[in-house]
């Protein structure tokens, strides 16, 4: 089977001052229908992997290919319509849009692809009763409990039907008993064979639920375990 | 150095874009506030510069070569009154072939130099005439034939001058000589067709009063022989003249000024008030490390100054060099000296008002920060931005349009007092160019209707010497000057008229003065014969006389005499009374608006018309047209109905109405850009977050164009009415000044349609353009930068 995500011999270097490698060629294939969970410690590189995965930064070098997009051939009009389409991303912070309703915050990446208005509402209200805030719809996040708030994030990234889901530290300001909640519901949707990669420093959760662990160190994937038959290519 | 300066500093140089609006805004307030300001003050010293510099006569008499010698004319410097002189200068009628075969008389002098104790005139380009053959022509002589230096002109062949070689180009206050040579250079035999005349310039004693200059003139003309006193012209007539086209300016000026006044107060508050919520959490740092309240303060008053002086300093120059052009223009446009204009004192003022402005904004912005504890500072600066706006932003996604458009239109009201101070400068943008347009386009209108050139393209003159550059009857001398004996009657002008190729119809008339009952000075009357309504005076009100006994008057006539359309008055002529009936009010600008317009059948006895005003047929060459029709040894002059200033006066109007447009619109373009800028920053999280999810770049330009589109709508549907409001106010104001007129309702009506929706367009133009850098680098940001900083 085709690789979802494929990143090749992919670096990611900052340089503000001094220069600091927070990728450090690598070269990742992740296949549909897994959960990775990408670990380590703060600065490994865990959100820049993941960033990199969804097109909203660039590599210093190596290409990146998900969904059989190859993301630096992507202008950034074209990183939108990928981010739009073929992701949903969930952040630690939910970022959601505070003056917009439950609903229209699930709404706006339909709405910006140009959905039909009443197909997008349907689908976006079936995601909210899925995940259990059907009620909360028209509330504001700020009236909102942080489970709630990444129930309505995990809404909005699910409602173009992407192929590739990834989170971001999606239980990072939670409590355990709303961490639970929501890594449940990433298990779920996992099992009805949505792709996920999330990054977590979390090993309990990680172990509960992914079908395959990346654990960064510097910048270089230190160990992959899983059940992958593309597996890893290369750890430095 | 102490820390608040060196905070403010160091805050000037983190927010660089910031300290550029500033200093760009208080550069275009202070621009448009010394330029105005300096054509203020400065709007009658054209005129008065020149008139101290040169000496200027307060009195300037004709005298006639035939009636009196120049020994006699030279004795009149001795009048009790008079403290100096100059001249008698011998004035010989030279006929210049214009081009095209039209031939023009012009007054030529004859004059040493053009130095002296009075009247001296400024030498525009070349020398003064070494040479009896060489000629220095005035100013506006050079501008209305387009003779240069080193060009020869040759008079006509019945003219004894010489063919003479200009050799300078000069000024004089007021001056209506057209040229001059060396007095042994003008002709001693002197005719009936080509007269001499001398000219004197007196200075007086006491000139303060048009009294003061009649009663010396008056002297003079008691010790000359009875019609030796051709012609008399005192100084505050001129400077009166001169005045005028600067008075009108002075409405707007004043308008223009209080508009960048307003605009930059708004923009300055929006800024320090932008600063003071972006720099919340350095509020709480400074205080937490000892920073007092009125330090804080005077950080962010400090973060304003300095780019303020910045601003001033530049724009302050510029303004007193900007306006010079306008002054030069004054002065050219009365064939005045052109002098260097600038108000120090009020200038210093005006910088010292625009920079209280800015310290007081900034105060006031500043306090709330100012006064806010430590502990709180930092907290709400360091959390997330909360939501604004919620039942707009609800509203708007409601409707069926494009996201990034339904969220730029709620967006535009997520900040009610930004975006309104940001609507009220687009709105003073608008509303200016609103009211240029309009009065440009009046202004246009009132041209047409004071030169009357649509309508009436040559005039003719029969008998008589008309006044130089004079384009109307009554534009002609008091005293009509040395006249010739005409050979032709009324009847054979008429048939040379009606014969002559390229006449479309023309109409006869003469004037005359009337004296009417509690009026002070003759009136003038001028008498049509025939049709005379297509003549092309804009009616104010009433009708045009079309019957014998009916007459019409511009407005400065009913309000003197107190009379209205419908009554009946009795004028005097020549000691006959004659009734009239006044049908309608006109736009008439000539003279001081004391005059009358009837029938020539209204006149008693048989009175022969003196002038011709005539319409040719379009694509007829009027030049020639008017030297066909041109014949001196009867006494016929034609001149072509051209302006004598009234052109230059306008453009420096509607150019100075341009240029403080211009300027404002700038303000407003900062403006928009200024609250863009604190918008798109404030609002990095949310417009990272809906990049995340999905918006292009593209998007996110057409969300940010659109937040500040509707504030450029509703700023069309205020500013724009505004703008005509203003415009009818300050074009009435305009037309009192001027000439104590009303203003026809036509003159009034010019936004049409196109003109409404071009206007709404500019409302929005200069909300988008302002907009549109900002837009690009919100467009162009980063994501995972600022969804990382949380």
């Amino acid at each position: 089977m085709d690789a979802i995500v494929q990143l090749t011999d992919v670096s990611k270097v900052y340089n503000d001052g001094r220069q600091f490698a927070a990728l450090d060629d690598i070269s990742i294939a992740l296949r549909p229908g897994e959960a990775a969970a990408i670990m380590g410690p703060s600065g490994s590189g865990k959100s820049t992997l993941l960033n990199l995965i969804g097109g909203l930064d660039r590599p210093t070098r190596g290409t990146v290919t998900v969904d059989g997009a190859n993301l630096g051939r992507l202008s950034e009009g074209g990183l939108a319509r990928f981010r739009r389409q073929r992701v949903g991303i969930v952040f630690q912070f939910f970022n959601l849009l505070n003056n917009l309703t439950a609903l229209d915050n699930v709404l706006i990446p339909a709405q910006l692809a140009g959905a039909h208005g009443n197909q997008a509402r349907r689908r976006a209200e079936e995601l909210l009763e899925r995940l259990g805030v059907a009620a909360l719809r028209n509330s504001y996040p700020a009236r909102l409990s942080g489970g709630e708030r990444q129930r309505v994030a995990i809404a909005r990234a699910l409602i173009n039907n992407p192929p590739l889901l990834l989170a971001d530290e999606p239980t990072g300001a939670l409590d355990t008993h709303n961490g639970d909640e929501v890594m449940a519901i990433f298990a779920d949707l996992n099992r009805s064979g949505q792709t996920i990669v999330l990054v977590t420093h979390d090993e309990r959760l990680a172990r509960a639920n992914a079908t395959r662990v990346l654990q960064l160190v510097d910048g270089a994937i230190a160990v992959d375990r899983g059940d992958s038959t593309l597996g890893v290519v290369q750890a430095k | 150095m102490s820390a608040v300066i060196r905070k403010s500093l160091a805050d000037l140089r983190r927010r660089k874009v910031q300290t550029a609006v500033i200093a760009f805004v208080l550069f275009l307030s202070s621009l448009a506030g010394i330029l105005a300001l300096t054509l203020l003050v400065e709007s009658d010293a054209p005129f008065d510069h020149a008139f101290a510099q040169a000496q200027g006569a307060h009195l300037t008499m004709s005298f006639a070569g035939s009636a009196v010698t120049q020994a006699k004319v030279r004795a009149t410097g001795s009048t009790a009154g008079v403290s100096a002189y100059a001249g008698p200068w011998a004035v010989f009628p030279w006929a210049v072939d214009m081009g095209g075969g039209r031939i023009e008389l012009h007054p030529l002098a004859g004059r040493d130099g053009p130095g002296g104790s009075v009247d001296r005139l400024t030498m525009i380009a070349g020398r003064w005439s070494q040479k009896t053959n060489e000629v220095v022509i005035s100013r506006q002589l050079a501008d209305d034939s387009g003779l240069n230096i080193g060009d020869t002109v040759a008079a006509s062949s019945d003219n004894p001058l010489p063919p003479m070689t200009v050799v300078g180009i000069a000024a004089g206050v007021g001056d209506d000589l057209a040229a001059w040579i060396l007095p042994a250079g003008i002709p001693t035999a002197a005719t009936d067709k080509l007269p001499l005349m001398y000219q004197m310039a007196y200075r007086l004693t006491h000139a303060a009063t048009v009294n003061e200059v009649t009663t010396v003139a008056n002297a003079i003309t008691a010790s000359l022989p009875q019609g030796a006193v051709m012609d008399s012209s005192n100084y505050l007539d001129l400077k009166l003249n001169a005045d005028r086209t600067t008075a009108v300016m002075i409405p707007f000026l004043l308008a223009f000024s209080g508009f960048a006044m307003l605009a930059s107060t708004l923009i300055i508050g929006n800024l320090v008030s932008g600063a003071v919520i972006a720099g919340t959490r350095d509020i709480g740092v400074m205080k937490s490390v000892g920073f007092t309240p009125a330090q804080v303060v005077a950080v962010f008053a400090g973060q304003m100054l300095i780019p303020a002086l910045v601003g001033c300093f530049v724009g302050v120059p510029v303004a007193i060099l900007a306006s010079q052009p306008f002054l030069a223009d004054t002065a050219h446009a009365f064939n005045l000296p052109q002098t260097f204009g600038v108000a120090p004192i009020p200038d210093a003022l005006a910088v010292a008002a625009i920079l209280g402005v800015v310290v007081a904004t900034a105060v006031l912005a500043s306090l709330r920060g100012g006064r806010m504890s430590a502990a709180s500072a930092i907290a709400s600066g360091s959390a997330p931005t909360s939501g604004r706006g919620y039942r707009v932003a609800r509203l708007a996604a409601a409707i069926h349009l494009p996201r990034p458009l339904t969220l730029g239109a709620a967006e535009a009201f997520a900040r009610p007092v930004r975006s309104a101070m940001t609507m009220l400068a687009i709105v003073i943008g608008v509303a200016t160019i609103s009211f240029s347009l309009g009065l440009t386009r009046s202004l246009s209108d009132v041209k047409a209707g004071i030169t009357r050139d649509q309508q009436v393209q040559v005039t003719l003159y029969h008998q008589g010497w008309p006044a130089k550059g004079a384009t109307t009857a009554t534009a002609q001398p008091a005293s009509p000057g040395p006249t010739t004996t005409s050979e032709l009657s009324d009847q054979q002008v008429s048939t040379l008229i009606a014969a002559q190729p390229g006449t479309t119809r023309f109409t006869a008339e003469r004037q005359d003065d009337v004296t009417i009952a509690g009026v002070a000075h003759p009136v003038p009357i001028t008498a049509y014969r025939g049709d005379s309504s297509w003549l092309g005076y804009a009616i104010i009100s009433g009708r045009w006389f079309n019957g014998v006994g009916e007459a019409v008057a511009p407005t400065a006539f009913f309000t003197t005499t107190g009379h209205h359309i419908g009554d009946h008055l009795s004028v005097s002529l020549n000691g006959q009374n004659i009734r009239l009936v006044l049908v309608g009010e006109i736009f008439d600008t000539q003279g001081d608006g004391m005059l009358l317009r009837t029938s020539l059948a209204t006149l008693p006895g048989n009175r022969q018309p003196d002038l011709y005003e005539i319409a040719v047929k379009p694509g007829t060459d009027i030049d020639r047209y008017a030297a066909a029709l041109a014949d001196p040894t009867h006494g016929l002059d034609a001149r072509t109905n051209r302006e004598n200033g009234t052109d230059t006066a306008f453009l420096l109007i509607t150019g100075t109405l341009a240029g403080l447009a211009l300027i404002l619109t700038l303000i407003a373009l900062a403006g928009v850009f200024n609250t863009v800028i604190l918008n798109t920053r404030e609002k990095a999280r949310e417009i990272a977050i809906v990049k995340a999810v999905g918006m292009t770049p593209a998007q996110v330009v057409v969300m940010v164009l659109t937040s500040v589109a509707v504030l450029g709508v509703i700023a069309a549907v205020v500013g724009i009415p505004a703008g005509m409001l203003l415009h009818r106010y300050i074009l009435t104001v305009m037309g009192q000044i001027a000439s104590a007129t009303n203003v026809p309702n036509q003159y009034f009506n010019v936004y049409d349609p196109i003109a409404l929706i071009g206007l709404a367009a500019a409302a929005v133009l200069i909300a988008m353009v302002g907009a549109m850098i900002p837009a690009q680098w919100a467009g162009r940001s980063g994501v995972t930068e600022v969804l990382q900083t949380e």
